[in-house]
């Protein structure tokens, strides 16, 4: 105690090395804390994205590729899946459910989903959590919408609001429907999940405002002066959508309709399991992180070499201060604890200010991470890893001061009580 | 607890030899002894060996070969770090200059041996505030009143200031040894008498053994002792010893 004290006294009247030095192994330690929090975040995301579907069926593709535009809204599909193929699988005597889905168009940078209202009682999340209503219901009439929570906290949308949709993604794009007001009747609770930043309207909603339209161009002439009266009235029954997720009434099942799907003749389908395709998908995406983990790992190494540098930088001004400690009756030993114990002192400090900031900072931001990582993120706060690195890092500092000790503890033995300098 | 021991000299060497690691030869002394509460002025020219005696003595070194009994204890059998708490239990000591920690303030230096010595701390006092207030007095004593009592750091004092100090630290707690190697060459000569007045008359009962080359100031003292009279080393590159009979001699 009485050595830590001192260490620390010592390590004070150097502020300016020592507060660098400490600046560095923080900004270290947030560095990989963050990597490794950003990435647990993303997977947890990821995982509990969607749960209690048993099958996600689309136009043929690889697995990653249909979770990503089916689920996580992230891309285009390569093609639509036939209203009759849709159908035809639906009807199976194995399924216990079907939820259509049919993107492609966007409000503002939000993604639009065409649905049907099956998607809120069959959808689940996290711990097959079901989605509910923050405000509202579910859509009932054509150009009714429901907002996920991210999309009514950024537009500001409440029940009632008015919003065209647009053809694709950019709220700038030239190809808005501008005639078909949608108007929002419920908004959904926070999920954590890409749901959020999705507006639900009906699959009739979608084929509404693309009446008229021929292979993604807007309606001309006569087509383009249709009535929303009208278009209500009109037949809405789909052609195609883009995918739709299957719950099957056993899990037995699965393997059987899958090879159904996948071998299916009048069109060429592909159907994922969705644990699967999202443990394909984190090995993607887990390639970029190891890599930035990698980054993150040699910073630290970087900040603790520091670390090393200026205790071993002091050692030389230090030599009478150990000879006067020596003469009161410290130990060679003590002498070696001192240093080691400066060492890990500002390892300790270090370490515990970088892994406050990057908790606070990321709790602070993380409204604008999400956003820019253009998927929610997992829960933030201190954790077990948090703690375990800590260690590591004020451990590596320990293990570090052992060469500064040994230093000092050899020029202690040879310098005795004189020293000349 | 001192009257009840037998008068043991405080420190009794006998055949001492010691040898760097380098090979040189730094000390060879039949006999060397100062008795409890004996002043002692040791003499020498720089590169004499009064140094390496210091630390043989302070039990920073072991000795090559003899033996050094120092407060009683068998320095020449112990370990590193049991004369080390020898040091720290009993003996006070004064180097040249830079005695001082310089991130610690003034009675932080002075009571920096309770840091490392149990029994000099209760020595001193049951509680720390006892103890601060015994540093603050020995202080004051020692002409260093406003000094004591501003919580400046060491590094800002004068050298005749910071030499008060460490002798301060060396009183601390009632040492049985002080020593003191070269405390007033950094001194002017009028405050150099008074720094050796202050430092017998509050060393008390404690022996000190003060080292210098300045043969003037031997007269505050009760013995004389010159080191080439003791150290009967051959080794050059350590001593020189210019008409030091029975060493030239045999070289």
């Amino acid at each position: 105690m009485n050595l830590a004290l001192l260490a620390w006294k010592s390590a004070k009247a150097r502020a300016a090395t020592t507060v660098l030095t400490i600046l560095s192994i923080a900004i270290s330690t947030a560095l990989l804390l963050g990597v490794e929090k950003i990435r647990d975040g993303a997977r947890s995301s990821f995982e509990q994205t969607v749960s209690g579907t048993d099958l996600i069926v689309g136009a043929r593709s690889g697995p990653v590729n249909l979770l990503l535009y089916s689920i996580f809204r992230i891309g285009d599909p390569t093609a639509n899946v036939s209203w009759r193929s849709y159908e035809a699988f639906a009807a199976r005597p194995d399924v216990a459910w079907t939820v259509p889905l049919s993107l492609g168009d966007s409000h503002s940078g939000f993604r639009v989903l065409g649905t049907t209202t099956d998607y809120f009682v069959h959808y689940r999340y996290g711990e097959k959590r079901q989605l509910s209503f923050a405000d509202g219901e579910a859509f009932s009439g054509v150009f009714d919408a429901v907002l996920g929570a991210e999309v009514a906290r950024e537009l500001g949308y409440e029940l009632g609001a008015e919003f065209d949709i647009s053809h694709g993604l950019k709220s700038a794009d030239f190809a808005e429907h501008k005639n078909r007001p949608f108007k929002v009747v419920g908004i959904l609770g926070r999920t954590g999940t890409p749901v959020d930043r999705t507006i639900h309207v009906s699959l009739e909603g979608i084929e509404a405002v693309h009446i008229g339209w021929n292979n993604g161009v807007p309606p001309i002439g006569r087509s383009a002066q249709i009535d929303i009266s009208d278009i209500e009235k009109s037949e809405l029954q789909p052609n195609s959508i883009t995918a739709f997720l299957v719950g099957l009434t056993s899990k037995s099942a699965v393997l059987r309709y899958q090879r159904d799907v996948n071998t299916f003749r009048s069109e060429a389908l592909s159907a994922v399991i969705p644990g699967v395709a999202l443990s394909q998908l984190w090995r993607v995406v887990g390639a970029a992180e190891q890599a930035l983990r990698g980054v993150a790992v040699f910073v630290i190494v970087a900040g603790l070499t520091g670390l090393l540098t200026t205790i071993l930088t002091s050692l030389n001004e230090r030599r009478r201060e150990i000879a006067v400690l020596r003469s009161v009756g410290a130990k060679s030993r003590d002498v070696f604890f001192l240093l080691v114990c400066e060492a890990t002192i500002l390892a300790a400090i270090g370490a515990t200010i970088g892994a406050a900031a990057i908790n606070l900072g990321l709790v602070a931001f993380s409204t604008q991470i999400e956003a820019a990582a253009g998927f929610p993120l997992g829960g933030f706060g201190l954790s077990l890893y948090d703690l375990y690195i800590a260690i590591g890092i004020i451990f590596i500092g320990f293990a570090l001061g052992f060469l500064p000790g040994w230093i000092a503890y050899r020029q202690s033995l040879s310098d005795g009580l004189t020293v000349r300098i | 607890m001192r009257s009840d021991e037998p008068p043991n000299p405080c420190v009794n060497i006998a055949n001492l030899e010691y040898r760097w690691a380098n090979g040189a030869h730094a000390l060879s002394i039949r006999r060397f002894s100062i008795e409890q509460g004996e002043r002692v002025f040791l003499q020498g020219p720089s590169g004499s060996g009064k140094s390496t005696l210091l630390g043989v003595i302070a039990g920073v070194f072991a000795p090559t070969a003899g033996e050094a009994m120092i407060l009683g204890q068998p320095f020449h059998k112990m370990t590193a770090a049991a004369r080390d708490r020898v040091r720290a239990d009993a003996m006070g000591v004064i180097f040249q200059q830079f005695n001082l920690v310089p991130y610690l303030n003034l009675i932080e230096n002075v009571l920096l041996p309770c840091r490392f010595s149990r029994h000099r701390a209760a020595r001193v006092g049951p509680s720390e505030a006892e103890r601060i207030d015994k540093a603050r007095r020995l202080l004051n004593r020692l002409g260093l009143k406003e000094e004591a009592g501003a919580n400046r750091p060491a590094a800002e004092l004068s050298v005749g200031q910071q030499q008060r100090v460490a002798a301060a630290r060396a009183l601390i707690g009632l040492p049985s040894l002080i020593i003191a190697d070269e405390p007033t060459s950094a001194l002017d000569a009028e405050t150099r008498d008074a720094f050796i007045e202050t430092l017998l008359s509050e060393a008390e009962q404690a022996a000190v053994l003060f080292v210098s080359h300045d043969a003037s100031l031997s007269k505050h003292f009760d013995r004389l002792v010159v080191i080439e009279d003791i150290n009967f080393t051959e080794d050059k590159r350590v001593v020189s010893l210019p008409q030091s009979a029975p060493a030239a001699a045999e070289a």
